[in-house]
């Protein structure tokens, strides 16, 4: 083996790191535009019965027909938007939520950070399912809402935890001691030096609750806790292509690859942003 | 005249241990000491005492005056008018005395801007650059403008340590506290840093109390030493007096170890 072998690999890491924040935000931006669109635009009517029903994919429909002859791409172009307010709505919620409760547990006493992690704790082993059926309970009917209000919550308690043991690992550091000396105030040192330093770690994981919340809306919808009929989410319309799964298999499978298309741009991007934001992982000039 | 830090009788445990054993010592405005002592000697808490940033699971007890206000028990508001005005901290390892994420220019601005907000002066800007670049320049630092536009991870480990110094110098404090600043350091470096703060703590006319594991280390840069074993002070003096005549046991063995290190080295410093 000569230096020269190892000299000619096959695509530098900035090429590939590139590649991924591009298929990210190809894979998002396609969502996002889709989302848009339907807010002044679909093939069809949403509600109205444009050609017979569990007709199988054509010119006229894209991904067929549903069991009513509503236009199936139409229903998962909208799917998009209810994905993406989801998905924004629920992260916003547990985010705004989950960091300022963990940063707090971090800089509280001892005793209020042992009462806090226990809260997250419990808070993390409770199903959200049932959090979300409370939620549900406690407003009187199931909405996009209540559902996004509930997703919100089971991940602020997962985002709390993890920003307290992030935020907990950066405040060790000399240059938070190097901070405290120098007078910096506690405020100060949140923002300017905590928050940055977590954020790598902290926006990956966000990227994959996106996902998750996404996908957990759609198993909500699924169980009836979700938004109710006519939005068209992608979990609602995967549950409602349950019973005629064999006869027109598209509808499960249409908006399943959406979801997952989804979910895998959400995370690419999020890898490729956080490379953007950290120097450290920027190639040397 | 009031003393910069006097430490009185100063405890320091944790839970059952006593980490800092009754410890007293006074530092005068312009005055060198030179904490001495193994690693885990407690010379460290010692100083983050002094400043008010022991870790909670550590509870002092006795007295720590910065410029004559009390520091143990203070509310961390009071002292935090005091730090940064009073006092200022080099530390031992350049790499996380810095934030990563930050360009070290901008680092360094930040003490520099509420250090002349605290005097009544609001500077930003190209005067702000200006004080910085100057500052760069004390420190020793080549080509001032391109390290301050670096990340930490972009300069050398003494350029990281000067970028340090520019930090604690920033706030201008009548007292600097250097806790092993040149261990993490290769011996070239080290020889560089010591003088570049032997120089900057004459000519601001600062206090300094110097923190160190290495007699030959602290001999070349303060004027009196107090030898700590185990929390306790086992010897105080000039610093001559200390190394050429050690009355403890410990001072001797420490005082025979240097040397015997220097003759290994076929008597190169």
């Amino acid at each position: 083996m000569t230096g020269l072998d190892r000299a000619a690999p096959a695509a530098s890491p900035r090429q590939r790191r590139r590649l991924t924040l591009t298929v990210g935000l190809v894979l998002v931006g396609l969502n996002v535009a889709v989302a848009l669109l339907t807010l002044v635009w679909t093939p069809y009517d949403p509600g109205g019965m444009s050609g017979g029903r569990l007709a199988p994919p054509s010119l006229a429909h894209w991904a067929g027909t549903d069991r009513l002859g509503r236009d199936f791409f139409t229903e998962i172009m909208i799917g998009a938007r209810i994905a993406l307010i989801v998905g924004i709505g629920a992260v916003g919620i547990g985010a705004a939520l989950g960091v300022t409760l963990g940063v707090l547990a971090a800089f509280a006493t001892r005793a209020a950070d042992d009462a806090l992690a226990a809260t997250l704790d419990i808070l993390i082993a409770f199903p959200s399912l049932l959090i979300a059926m409370l939620v549900v309970a406690a407003s009187n009917s199931a909405s996009l809402g209540s559902a996004i209000v509930a997703l919100g919550i089971a991940l602020a308690a997962v985002v709390a935890r993890l920003t307290r043991i992030l935020a907990k690992g950066v405040l060790q550091k000399d240059y938070i001691t190097a901070a405290r000396v120098s007078g910096t105030s506690w405020p100060a040192i949140v923002f300017r030096h905590v928050l940055p330093n977590i954020w790598p770690t902290l926006a990956v994981n966000l990227a994959l609750q996106f996902g998750l919340a996404v996908i957990a809306e759609a198993s909500l919808s699924y169980l009836g806790l979700g938004a109710p009929p006519p939005n068209a989410s992608w979990g609602r319309l995967l549950q409602e292509a349950q019973g005629t799964v064999y006869t027109a298999p598209i509808g499960a499978v249409a908006p399943g690859i959406a979801l997952v298309l989804l979910v895998i741009g959400v995370n690419l991007l999020a890898d490729g942003l956080r490379d953007v934001g950290d120097p450290t992982r920027r190639v040397a000039r | 005249m009031t003393p910069l830090l006097a430490v009185d009788h100063l405890t320091l445990k944790a839970g059952q241990t006593t980490l800092v054993h009754d410890l007293s010592f006074v530092i005068q405005p312009g005055e060198r000491l030179g904490l001495i002592g193994e690693s885990g000697s407690g010379k460290s808490l010692t100083a983050l005492a002094s400043t008010g940033l022991l870790p909670p699971a550590i509870v002092p007890h006795g007295s720590a005056r910065l410029i004559g206000h009390e520091v143990i028990g203070a509310p961390d508001r009071a002292l935090n008018r005091l730090r940064g005005t009073a006092v200022a901290m080099v530390f031992q390892e350049p790499l996380t005395a810095l934030d990563p994420l930050q360009r070290a220019g901008r680092q360094v601005a930040e003490p520099l801007r509420r250090r002349a907000r605290r005097d009544g002066r609001q500077i930003h800007g190209r005067a702000l650059e200006r004080e910085l670049l100057a500052l760069f320049e004390q420190v020793a630092l080549p080509e001032p403008g391109r390290i301050a536009r670096s990340y930490p991870h972009e300069l050398s480990g003494g350029q990281r340590q000067r970028v340090a110094i520019a930090m604690a110098l920033a706030c201008r404090p009548q007292l600097l506290i250097a806790d092993e600043p040149t261990t993490a350091l290769d011996v070239t470096t080290q020889a560089e840093i010591l003088k570049l703060l032997d120089r900057l703590v004459a000519e601001r006319d600062m206090a300094l109390l110097f923190i160190s594991h290495d007699l030959a280390v602290v001999a070349g840069v303060v004027s009196r030493v107090i030898v700590l074993r185990q929390g306790v002070a086992v010897e105080a003096g000039p610093v001559g007096e200390v190394f050429s005549r050690p009355r403890d046991a410990y001072t001797s063995s420490l005082v025979a170890a240097a040397r015997a290190f220097d003759a290994a080295l076929g008597g190169q410093p």
